[in-house]
């Protein structure tokens, strides 16, 4: 679309501007020709007076021959004053053949007038002797005339007798030439005048068609609609407006085109959004029944599970068991946790693959991160004859910004793996800085990229697995050959470390082993890491056989009577006095007529759920001036969001389903400030 | 019939080539004039004619002399003819004829006078009237003038003067002779005289003379004294009449061919030399002149051949 071209108010219209230029073309042109026939007619002026004067001049030097003859002034006078009486003579002097005035009348002319100092008698008519400003000084010699005729035999000789000087203003020739000038000069203007009348109508004959098109062309780029140009004028601006009302007719069309297909577009475009709004919409209701059902089915299972887990941990305790017995339970108990770990597994993948995880940094102590974890996997490997090896360069910065949890949750399950699947040999962590040109990672000043490289000597991953470990639910090698496991690891390791802008490499081979490795770019910190430390509670709770002190009361509320129970099997044996309440508001009931000492308090009940009976505990408190009573939310509902639903309710502290004994009776003893004390018959414990 | 043809072919040569046609021919006069044109033109064919005239039994041939023809080619031309006669007309025949050999009889004509110093050795007729004529007809004219006054430039008009005077005391008048060499001191002398003469009994004469009389300025100042003192002006050129002198005597050229015609056969005798004056005149008379000065021109015995005004 061409942009209109607005009219510049500094800039003058067509009209202006052809009047202007003819203006100053016709006056130039008046000028320079009144000029020059001004000049040419004061030239010829010139000549002819000139020529006026010296046949005057001749003349009166006829007329004096006499009068120079016979020296008598008088024979020339009538001649003279005749000669005086014309327009513009000044003065005439006859002089005689010797130069002496004879006579001489007529104005006197100033001092420093010019004046011929000698006669050129060559010369046989009238001359110009001299010039200046003011006159002419024309000269004419007096020759004596005598006429040859064949009949003489000496041919007569003129004699020369003198001359005649005759001074002629120049006052005429001015006034002429003042005269010519200015009715040259006038004429020239009236005629610049008329013609500039006429081209003022002309170009108002050709401007006014043109102003009408330029107006037309400004509405038009305004945007006003079904526009024409009145067709008048000159033939070629007719054409214009023609051509101009045909284009604005193009534009209408297309415009009434455009702005059907816009239509019909708007109406594709609504249709297209409503389809995916409701696709959208079906994926979202799709996608929270997906997490809903997640969600329900990782509660569903862990309850049965806590109650499994609880009671394999009891009876793992149960120093009665015979051998038989005792690997039978712990067969459960490991089942259990297999089972417990796919559903953790399920859940974190599929929330990572929501991109419902957040990477949570914070700042860590690298050395003593990576410290912990060996102990962890050194214990794994030493328990199957592996050499556990850490390496850390030296140059590693002393802690990064990063979240722990997750890089734990990557290496471990990397390391785990490798102990898994190595028979004999070494396994080792490797972490090291890489420069920043090499790393994979770029990363802005500040940032540390660093390399974890993860090796073992295991039976290696032929080439064809190799694409596909990282996919859920795969395993390398044959089905026979698989490892326990949840096949789940890999694939939430990768999406951990891409979710950490990253990804993670593997290579190896059949027989020698693998490596796997990937490089993060992590915010390097000079401070010492605050965190790091793993806390390896180890198991020493698992020999807790009570506390010292009183008798502590807790009451445990759920409403599956076999987690209640299982929580009674597990705590009376360590001396509390455990106390049940099937819901929340019995919970309250219960609390207000015997206050416990701490509450194991189930979420999803039936009545009153945990969250809102903590809230009103809480509220009870407070309005009763009364210490926060201790309360221990135990929830099926394993996620991050739980945990801090509930910790928002007012629970001290969060501990998933199924529940393990060691993380419980951790949870007590900080809660009421327990010394455990500890069987020293070993044998009756199974860690 | 053989003289015949070569009469025949001697006739077309001569007219296609004039100069080698009058091959020698002792019986021929030869006139030699100026190749002019112009008024003067006729006055030359006049006298040739008068000459052809007067000596019809002769061949007369013309020997034309243009104004770039060198007088020694003329001189050669006339030697190679070798004619009997030769008649010299105009300034450039009296150059050519002073300066041949005279092995024929020569006679000049059509000048006005002959310089003193160097005078041709053959007879020169002048168009000068015999001023025994011109007083005679001044006699008739106006028989109460007693004194001629005359200025002259005796260089050109000596011998003119010399015949005046006799001629003066055969007409019983008083010739008053005033000599100028220059213009100027002609002009003051007829000042002089105009101022001084008595209309009743002078007369001034103006000769042909280029030195003393100008027709731009003398002409005029006598005419104006003539008339406003109703003195007698007479001249020897008829141009003067016709700007207002009472009277001249002017050539009648064919009469002065047939003298000169004489004069050669007169010439081819016996040599003589000098100049003469004009004899073969005409009488020229200014109607309105006479009749200012009172002069009854109908009982003048005397012939008129112009009057002017022309009528």
């Amino acid at each position: 679309m061409t942009a209109v071209k607005t009219r510049s108010p500094g800039k003058l219209t067509l009209q202006h501007q052809l009047s202007i230029s003819f203006m100053a073309c016709v006056f130039g042109l008046a000028l320079f020709t009144s000029m020059v026939s001004a000049w040419q007619g004061a030239r010829q002026i010139s000549d002819t007076l000139m020529a006026q004067s010296m046949a005057v001049a001749s003349s009166l030097a006829s007329q004096s021959t006499l009068a120079l003859l016979s020296a008598s002034p008088d024979n020339a006078s009538e001649a003279v004053a005749a000669t005086l009486a014309m327009p513009g003579v000044l003065r005439v002097e006859l002089r005689k053949a010797d130069g002496g005035t004879l006579l001489a009348r007529g104005a006197v002319l100033p001092a420093g007038a010019s004046s011929p100092s000698s006669v050129n008698r060559s010369l046989p008519m009238a001359y110009l002797a001299a010039e200046d400003d003011d006159a002419w000084h024309f000269i004419a010699p007096v020759w004596t005339r005598p006429e040859p005729t064949p009949f003489d035999v000496v041919e007569p000789k003129a004699e020369y007798l003198g001359h005649v000087r005759l001074v002629h203003s120049k006052s005429t020739l001015s006034r002429l030439k003042a005269n010519i000038y200015v009715v040259n000069l006038l004429s020239a203007f009236f005629f610049a005048a008329l013609f500039l009348v006429v081209i003022r109508i002309l170009t108002l004959r050709v401007t006014r068609p043109l102003r009408s098109l330029s107006t037309a062309m400004d509405r038009a780029g305004q945007g006003e609609t079904r526009l024409r140009a009145s067709e008048e004028g000159p033939r070629d601006l007719q054409s214009m407006a023609q051509s101009f009302n045909r284009m604005m007719r193009a534009l209408e069309d297309r415009g009434e085109e455009l702005a059907r297909h816009q239509d019909h577009l708007e109406d594709l475009v609504r249709e297209r959004t409503s389809e995916l709004q409701q696709a959208r919409d079906r994926a979202e209701v799709a996608s929270q029944a997906k997490t809903s059902f997640l969600a329900r089915m990782s509660h569903e299972l862990r309850t049965p599970l806590n109650a499994i887990l609880g009671y394999a941990q009891l009876l793992k305790m149960d120093r009665a068991l015979s051998p038989r017995q005792r690997n039978g339970v712990d067969t459960i108990h490991d089942s259990g946790e297999h089972l417990l770990m796919l559903i953790v597994d399920i859940l974190d993948l599929s929330r990572i693959e929501s991109g419902k995880t957040e990477l949570r940094p914070e700042p860590v102590s690298l050395r003593s991160f990576l410290g912990g974890l060996s102990d962890i996997i050194r214990v794994k490997a030493e328990e199957k004859g592996l050499y556990f090896d850490l390496s850390i360069e030296p140059s590693l910065p002393p802690s990064v910004l990063v979240d722990d949890k997750r890089l734990r949750q990557i290496l471990l399950n990397l390391l785990s793996n490798s102990v898994k699947f190595t028979e004999m040999g070494v396994v080792r962590l490797a972490v090291r800085p890489m420069p920043q040109g090499d790393a994979s990672l770029a990363g802005p000043d500040g940032y540390v990229a660093l390399r974890f490289e993860i090796q073992d000597t295991g039976a290696g991953i032929g080439a064809d697995d190799l694409a596909r470990i990282f996919e859920p639910f795969e395993q390398a090698g044959s089905a026979d050959s698989r490892s326990a496991g949840t096949g789940l690891g890999l694939a939430i390791c990768r999406q951990l470390v891409r979710l950490m802008g990253s990804d993670i490499h593997v290579s190896s081979q059949i027989g020698t082993g693998s490596l796997f490795w990937f490089d993060l770019s992590l915010p390097a910190l000079d401070a010492i890491g605050l965190k790091g430390d793993v806390e390896s509670s180890q198991d020493a709770q698992a020999h807790i056989a009570g506390y010292e002190g009183a008798r502590q009361s807790v009451l445990v509320v759920d409403d599956v009577p076999a987690n209640r129970q299982m929580l009674v099997d597990l705590l009376t044996p360590l001396g509390f006095v455990v106390l049940q309440a099937t819901d929340g508001q019995v919970a309250i009931d219960a609390t207000l007529s015997r206050r416990p000492d701490l509450i194991l308090m189930d979420q999803a009940m039936p009545v009153m759920d945990g969250l809102a009976a903590i809230r009103w505990l809480r509220q009870h408190d407070v309005d009763h001036g009364q210490a926060p009573l201790p309360i221990l939310l135990l929830s099926a509902h394993a996620s991050a969001d739980d945990e801090a639903a509930a910790l928002a309710a007012g629970a001290n502290a969060f501990l998933a389903k199924p529940v393990c004994r060691t993380a419980l009776l951790d949870l007590i003893q900080r809660q009421l400030g327990l010394v455990w004390q500890y069987d020293n018959d070993q044998n009756r414990y199974v860690a | 019939m053989r003289l015949l043809i070569l009469r025949w072919c001697v006739c077309v040569l001569g007219l296609c080539l004039p100069w080698q046609a009058t091959a020698v021919d002792e019986s021929s006069l030869l006139v030699i004039y100026p190749d002019i044109a112009g008024p003067y033109q006729g006055a030359f064919a006049s006298i040739i004619n008068g000459v052809s005239e007067a000596r019809q039994r002769d061949r007369v041939t013309r020997l034309p002399i243009r104004n770039d023809t060198a007088a020694e080619d003329v001189v050669a031309e006339v030697k190679r003819r070798e004619p009997r006669a030769v008649i010299a007309l105009g300034r450039q025949g009296l150059q050519v004829a002073s300066a041949m050999v005279k092995n024929s009889a020569v006679v000049a004509a059509g000048v006005l006078s002959v310089p003193e110093v160097g005078a041709p050795d053959f007879p020169v007729h002048s168009l000068a009237p015999d001023p025994s004529l011109l007083f005679n007809h001044l006699r008739v004219l106006a028989p109460g003038i007693k004194r001629v006054l005359v200025v002259h430039d005796p260089r050109q008009n000596a011998w003119l003067i010399r015949l005046a005077r006799e001629a003066a005391r055969s007409a019983n008048l008083e010739l008053q002779v005033l000599q100028a060499e220059d213009l100027k001191t002609a002009v003051r002398l007829f000042q002089d005289m105009a101022a001084s003469a008595d209309p009743r009994r002078d007369a001034i004469w103006l000769l042909q003379d280029s030195t003393t009389v100008d027709d731009v300025t003398v002409l005029p100042l006598l005419l104006k004294a003539s008339w406003d003192q109703n003195l007698v002006l007479f001249s020897s050129s008829i141009g003067h009449v016709r700007r207002g002198a009472l009277f001249s005597l002017y050539p009648d050229h064919m009469a002065l061919g047939r003298t000169l015609a004489s004069a050669t056969r007169a010439a081819s005798g016996a040599q003589g030399r000098g100049v003469l004056p004009l004899r073969d005149v005409k009488l020229a008379v200014n109607t309105r002149t006479a009749h200012h000065l009172g002069i009854n021109l109908s009982s003048v015995p005397v012939r008129i051949h112009a009057v002017f005004p022309e009528p």
